[in-house]
């Protein structure tokens, strides 16, 4: 075992040690550019840094002895994730810009491009099991999970095994992801076949958990907890646990000061599961669920991310709303707090369990700390940014969570990502309490005047403004911050269609469009129009008047209406006849549904 | 039914009056939002008055669950403005005048002409303690809780209801013989202990203005303002006599909505009623914004302790409490079940249900329920009986679904405080009031002449004696051992409770008192008797953990499943 892992060590330094003679002429000229970090992994030997630069599509080395970075190689356009195979002479990242999974092998002249592979549209994540045979790659909005053959693409030794595995289409957008081998764990669950390997599969917006069954390609089960905004899955240091971390947003609570700042309205958590009852497709996932509370009133803990957890027990948990990382011991009991930089998303644990490495995204650097402590123990730059345009300081407003009354969230805890977490929300910017309104996507805001259900703000500041000091309760925005955040909101495109096969049957589903007359509100090119009409929705204090939401990346929205009582683009039309001028043939229904699927 | 609820307000109000229970300091920073008192401070122009009249009206119209024809309102506002006693109706000469009025008053539309009409009609004041008495009187249980507040106090209301009220964190007593309001206890940590001051001071002064004789109200008026204000107080204390100024600087003063089975705050160890029984004890004094995140802590502490079987204390007066919040805790407790109907003026009857997670998902409930739980708190009772989540024990609280709450009225610094939603039982089977799983009846009269009655008390159905659980297994004995070790530590049986005792009681808690040592008794030679000493708390008290014991013995020995991720980083992180 020891013999192993030197070996391993041996081979790591090999493909990435020779990355410091490079780098000693690398780290003088990095460029100026914004990186975006997302993803980080220590090299088996405990003294490099690999991480994956999403706005840049880089790949940067830091030395941990040197405490800087030492080589950065563009290998793609817009990277979303990165890991070490289990043979460590390779790195897999994704691109999701370019659909591709890539990988990437050392060479004297830095990161060498060895593979790229178009997997399914907008891939977010990669993982790969214990045996290094399969990658799994989480494709967002295309709500798919590719499992490739790893010996098949990368080794080619077996011509007769095909690349890919399977795809496996899920009904929400993947993005969180943890191998589970069922042989770790020590509770045996009597109905459950003994198979070895499980994929779980977590909702990037929303609340659902699917697990998976790489074999047979299979979706075992598919359920929701209370949460959204799930950005860290771990398996608890017993082997027996899950370990997640989320945020919960309460229907019934209000955004009234008082909800706010009691943490009545938005909590964020880390949620331990029983893994047996994750495994188990008919258990209740909630029976033996327990819910550990970060934060408290005056002192909130927005936006938890990424997390680990040394053999110790200990858990090193970025907060991401509030540029920390909270420390947590076995029992997950409040340890500390540690100052980062802007926006850290993801932790890496060193190999000598001792520092853990937090990315600040939106810094472009590392801090690096000491868990026991904790400590600062020091931070590294990933290299210069360019001046910050007004979007780019909307940004780093978007998500920062002091813009809420005591950080308990950020504009990102609803909004995910500039979407929506898909759940309601009773807060003031209808008029009234007692009537949740479901979370409206910001992506493809740009366009969409006016804003809100009930269209009452003429303009995007307006309701930047509003939400600001009325549902986040925060302190008033300046004129300033108000543009900045509007100048990014901007930025942001319209959700990708979840788009169809059937070409054809898109065209006949515009026929329907047409015929039943949708586009009087949903007027082309933006499928939306200013107006603010009646169709027959009422809310709970009788409300009926709504500004039509555009149906570009409709597909993305669900759950649909106000209140989001249609579960489904069929439901809108077969359950509540939204404004259908006739019947609908279950032919028409289905070519209008590939037709908004589309847009 | 009307008189029902009027009696409830009634003893409600007797029971503040009374400075509420002897084992409780009332704090002033505690005191409810009384009513406007006209007498006190009255408000401006005739026709402010008129335009006062008006917004209530019209709040009730909006916002009551089953308001009043206008007729028979405006007919209550003018029986108020010309001071018409109550059958008036009757008497001729009134009827004239109640003629005029129908004719003057009848046909206003809006707030001006209502101002108008007041004003033609100048020489008289409205007297809106008639109106608010008449309204009530009229229509009593549609309108609950039915009072007009001033706006500023219904500030400090809310500020009450999200536990963050600003003030000097004292305990005011007003009847003290020297005429003076007498600062009698001081909240930890609060401006007045960060400003010096000691128990037992007299306060001659605030802000310059006397204090002598001068009522609890106003005291607590001129004590009450925005946050970060001074204000000076002219004290001496009653070792030194000598007076002195004070200048404190108002702040806020958070209340634990959450105490111990003694109403002292839950201490790090202070959940477990008996250290021998899983068993823990919370009294619900308010629900308040904080109440959720104090039910957090506490699951914490359970679960860390080992708590099997949790009794929540719904008894007793506090603060006025928020039935939003009483929503949201109801919700904390339940797993995804619907938590009740509610009906509101405006809307549709709507079932509001409870989201998955859940607090205390493992402890099983016992509620305690009584003559005193107030309606935000029987709520809550009703939704965890009706889910199956709580046993209840008790006596039927008062509660009747009417659920008031104070809204602001339009244009007048007032607000008014009435009935504005019903709600219905998730258990469409099960009406008002609710009864509890066991209620503890209250024992016939003991008196002299009565045979010695042998120890133990009735729920429900059921006899509970000690002498049967004497003779069941070694587990009982302890429960019975555990009931007599609460009875003999329980501070909550304070002088004052046992100077309430009369004299048969004394006399049957004597002569039973050899009964402990007399052996076995056949439970059908038993007769329905209280347990000693026979105040009702006290068999209410010890039923609850009677019943809690019975629970927590069906509760299977915990698995080797580590369940206890326990304790919370915010008891160390945030401790307000």
């Amino acid at each position: 075992m020891k013999l192993k892992r030197s070996c391993k060590i041996l081979i790591w330094l090999v493909v990435i040690g020779l990355g410091m003679i490079i780098g000693s002429s690398a780290e003088e000229s990095l460029a100026v550019h914004f990186r975006r970090p997302v993803a980080i992994v220590v090299s088996p030997d405990g003294t490099r840094l690999a991480i994956a630069n999403q706005r840049s599509g880089t790949i940067s080395l830091v030395d941990l002895h040197k405490k800087k970075v030492i080589l950065e190689t563009a290998i793609g356009k817009r990277l979303s994730d990165l890991i070490v195979t289990r043979d460590t002479r390779r790195l897999l990242v994704t691109d999701e810009e370019a659909h591709q999974l890539i990988a990437v092998s050392f060479s004297p002249a830095g990161y060498e491009v060895e593979k790229r592979l178009t997997v399914s549209p907008y891939p977010a994540s990669v993982r790969i099991n214990d045996e290094g045979t399969y990658a799994f790659v989480a494709s967002l909005w295309s709500r798919t999970v590719t499992i490739v053959n790893l010996n098949a693409w990368l080794d080619e030794g077996d011509k007769q095994v095909s690349t890919m595995k399977h795809q496996i289409r899920l009904p929400f957008a993947p993005r969180e992801m943890l191998v589970l081998n069922v042989a770790d764990q020590k509770t045996k669950i009597p109905s459950l076949e003994i198979p070895r390997l499980k994929l779980l599969v977590a909702d990037a917006f929303g609340s659902r958990l699917a697990v998976i069954d790489p074999e047979s390609g299979q979706v075992d089960s598919l359920r929701e907890i209370p949460a959204h905004a799930i950005r860290g899955l771990r398996l608890h240091s017993t082997k027996s646990q899950l370990v997640i971390s989320h945020q919960v947003l309460s229907r019934l609570a209000q955004s009234t000061f008082d909800d706010v700042h009691w943490g009545s309205l938005m909590t964020n958590v880390m949620r331990t599961l029983e893994l047996s009852d994750v495994l188990d497709p008919k258990a209740d996932l909630l029976t033996h669920s327990v819910l550990q509370y970060l934060g408290g009133p005056d002192r909130g803990a927005g936006d938890p991310a990424g997390f680990v957890m040394n053999p110790n027990g200990l858990t090193g948990l970025a907060l991401s709303g509030t540029d920390e990382l909270m420390l947590l011991d076995e029992n997950n009991v409040y340890g500390g707090r540690v100052k980062t930089e802007q926006y850290p998303t993801a932790v890496a644990m060193g190999t000598d369990g001792v520092y853990a490495y937090v990315l600040n995204t939106l810094s472009d650097s590392v801090s690096v700390v000491q868990l026991a402590g904790p400590l600062l123990a020091g931070t590294i730059s990933l290299g210069p940014q360019p001046d910050f345009t007004p979007a780019d300081r909307g940004e780093r407003l978007f998500h920062n969570a002091k813009l809420s009354h005591d950080a308990w969230f950020s504009c990102s805890s609803c909004h995910v990502q500039g979407h929506t977490n898909g759940l309601l929300n009773d807060n003031m910017t209808d008029g009234t309490f007692g009537t949740a309104k479901r979370v409206l996507t910001l992506r493809g805001v740009a366009e969409t005047a006016p804003y809100s259900w009930t269209g009452r703000f003429k303009t995007l500041s307006d309701q930047i403004a509003h939400s600001v000091k009325s549902t986040m309760q925060g302190n008033p925005l300046t004129e300033e911050e108000t543009s900045d955040l509007e100048a990014y909101m901007k930025t942001l495109p319209p959700p990708p269609a979840l788009g169809t096969e059937d070409k054809l049957a898109v065209e006949r589903g515009a026929a329907v469009f047409e015929a039943q007359n949708c586009r009087n509100c949903h007027t082309q090119p933006l499928f939306t129009s200013a107006k603010i009409l009646d169709v027959g929705l009422k809310d709970e204090r009788g409300t009926s008047k709504f500004n039509p939401p555009s149906l570009r990346g409709v597909s993305q929205n669900a759950p649909y209406f106000h209140d989001g009582r249609a579960r489904n683009l069929e439901a809108v039309f077969t359950q509540f006849r939204h404004q259908l001028n006739g019947e609908l043939s279950s032919e028409e229904l289905t070519d209008l549904v590939a037709f908004l699927n589309d847009l | 039914m009307g008189l029902r609820a009027f009696s409830r307000l009634g003893f409600f109000l007797l029971s503040l009056a009374c400075g509420l229970s002897a084992t409780r300091c009332l704090y002033a920073d505690e005191a409810p939002v009384t009513s406007w008192d006209q007498k006190e401070e009255a408000f401006g122009s005739a026709a402010d008055q008129g335009r006062l009249a008006w917004a209530i009206l019209e709040a009730i119209e909006q916002h009551n669950i089953s308001p009043p024809p206008r007729k028979d309102l405006i007919r209550a506002i003018t029986r108020g403005l010309f001071r018409v006693p109550k059958d008036a109706a009757k008497d001729f000469p009134y009827r004239k005048l109640l003629e005029r009025v129908d004719a003057e008053f009848l046909e206003c539309q809006n707030a001006d002409e209502m101002a108008h009409a007041v004003e033609r009609n100048e020489r008289f004041n409205l007297d809106f303690d008639r109106v608010v008495a008449d309204l009530r009187s009229g229509f009593g249980e549609n309108l609950g809780e039915f009072r007009l507040i001033r706006s500023k106090d219904h500030d400090v209301e809310e500020q009450f209801h999200g536990n963050r009220y600003v003030g000097l964190g004292i305990n005011v007593f007003p009847n003290d013989p020297s005429h003076l309001p007498v600062i009698m206890k001081i909240r930890p940590g609060g401006p007045a202990d960060s400003g010096g001051l000691k128990p037992k001071t007299y306060i001659h002064e605030i802000d310059g203005r006397p204090t002598e004789n001068v009522p609890q109200g106003k005291i607590l008026d001129w004590i009450r303002g925005p946050i970060g204000t001074d204000v000076t107080l002219k004290v001496s204390t009653e070792m030194s006599k000598e007076q002195r100024l004070v200048t404190l600087t108002r702040g806020l003063v958070r209340v634990e909505s959450l105490k111990d089975r003694n109403r002292e705050p839950i201490s790090r160890d202070g959940l477990r009623y008996d250290r021998r029984e899983p068993i823990g004890w919370i009294s619900v004094e308010t629900i308040n914004g904080s109440t959720l995140h104090e039910l957090r802590v506490v699951e914490n502490q359970a679960r860390e302790d080992g708590i099997q079987v949790l009794v929540l204390d719904f008894r007793g007066f506090g603060q006025p409490d928020d039935f939003h919040q009483s929503l949201l805790v109801a919700d904390s407790f339940l797993d995804g079940s619907p938590i009740w109907t509610r009906t509101e003026a405006s809307t549709e009857p709507r079932v509001e249900y409870a989201d998955r997670d859940c607090l205390f998902r493992d402890i099983l409930l016992v509620v305690v329920v009584d003559r005193t739980t107030r309606p935000s708190l029987s709520a809550i009772a009703a939704a965890l009986q009706d889910a199956g989540r709580a046993t209840l024990v008790g006596e039927s609280p008062y509660f009747m679904g009417v659920i008031s709450s104070t809204v602001r009225l339009n244009g007048v610094p007032f607000s008014l405080a009435m009935a504005t939603a019903r709600l219905d039982r998730a258990r469409r089977d099960r009406q008002w009031p609710l009864e509890p799983d066991y209620s503890v009846v209250e024992n016939m009269a003991a008196s002299a002449n009565q045979p010695p009655i042998p120890k133990g008390f009735r729920i429900g159905d059921r006899m509970i004696l000690e002498s049967d659980l004497n003779s069941k297994s070694p587990d009982t004995r302890k429960m019975r051992t555990s009931i007599e070790s609460t009875k003999s530590a329980d501070p909550a049986e304070s002088v004052q409770d046992s100077q309430r005792r009369s004299n048969t009681s004394n006399v049957v808690a004597r002569e039973s008192s050899p009964d402990r040592q007399v052996p076995i008794q056949k439970q059908n030679d038993v007769v329905p008797i209280r347990l000693i000493p026979p105040t009702r708390k006290l068999p209410i008290e010890d039923a609850a953990i009677l019943v809690a014991m019975e629970l927590q013995r069906s509760v299977p020995p915990k698995s080797a499943k580590a369940v206890s991720n326990a304790r919370n980083e915010q008891n160390k992180e945030s401790t307000r």
